[in-house]
């Protein structure tokens, strides 16, 4: 089953359930789902940064699993972030999302 | 003032992308003004269409439509404000260069889009000029 994650609430979703749940499952190969992709809204964009120590370790993941990361545009911006990502990682909305997720579109869409 | 009395055209205020964003979302339902644009389409089903108004040669109203892009919407502000008090030759001096430097916030992945607003304008100056040529 394909997986796309979106963290859009403020529930702790990226230290805790991204952070301990799904980023280690993916490294261990054990997270139950093939994800194809994550993106990110509000503050979570955050985590998107080029020093952030679990963005970086994301961003390997991704990297190696063909998993698409992209930040809200407009979140992004409010933060003045959006050109302080890491490399490669886009900023976007919907369509852009579904755009490049339709080469693998997933089967469900998780909103955390 | 410069040495024959005309005013000087100050420099826009520098604002983020998302401020940019927010003055194009103020210009929701207004109407166009009189000199109407072609729409301008680019990849992506993204659309721009420009509209002036010029009084004795120069821009002194600017109005657009575009689609809802937060980078678009902003270099089309941006635009929108740079083009305020040019004469039509002035504004079309404007290139993405201008745009770009004038947002520094957006990815350059996403620079692209400054294309467009610069093409809708250069397509309602061009309506401009065939009209005053007739």
């Amino acid at each position: 089953m394909k997986v796309a994650y979106l963290f859009a609430t403020s529930r702790h979703t990226v230290s805790y359930v991204l952070g301990r749940m799904i980023l280690p499952q993916l490294e261990e190969d054990r997270h139950g789902a093939e994800v194809v992709g994550m993106f990110f809204f509000e503050d979570n964009n955050y985590v998107l940064t080029r020093d952030n120590p679990l963005g970086k370790r994301l961003k390997a993941v991704a990297d190696a699993k063909g998993i698409l990361l992209m930040g809200c545009d407009q979140c992004c911006y409010e933060r003045e972030i959006a050109d302080q990502l890491l490399e490669g990682v886009p900023i976007g909305c919907f369509p852009d999302l579904y755009a490049a997720l339709s080469g693998s579109p997933p089967d469900q869409v998780i909103t955390l | 003032m410069n040495g024959i009395g005309h005013k000087r055209q100050r420099a826009p205020k520098r604002r983020t992308v998302i401020e940019y964003f927010e003055r194009a979302l103020q210009r929701s339902g207004r109407p166009q003004l009189p000199l109407i644009g072609p729409l301008e389409r680019g990849p992506g089903g993204l659309a721009v269409c420009f509209s002036l108004n010029l009084v004795a040669g120069r821009i002194r109203g600017a109005e657009f439509k575009a689609t809802t892009c937060t980078t678009l919407l902003a270099y089309c502000e941006l635009l929108a404000e740079l083009i305020m008090g040019l004469t039509p030759t002035e504004a079309r001096r404007l290139d993405t260069g201008r745009l770009i430097d004038g947002l520094p916030g957006v990815p350059p992945t996403l620079h692209n889009r400054a294309g467009l607003p610069i093409a809708a304008l250069t397509s309602a100056l061009a309506q401009h000029s065939a009209e005053e040529s007739k």
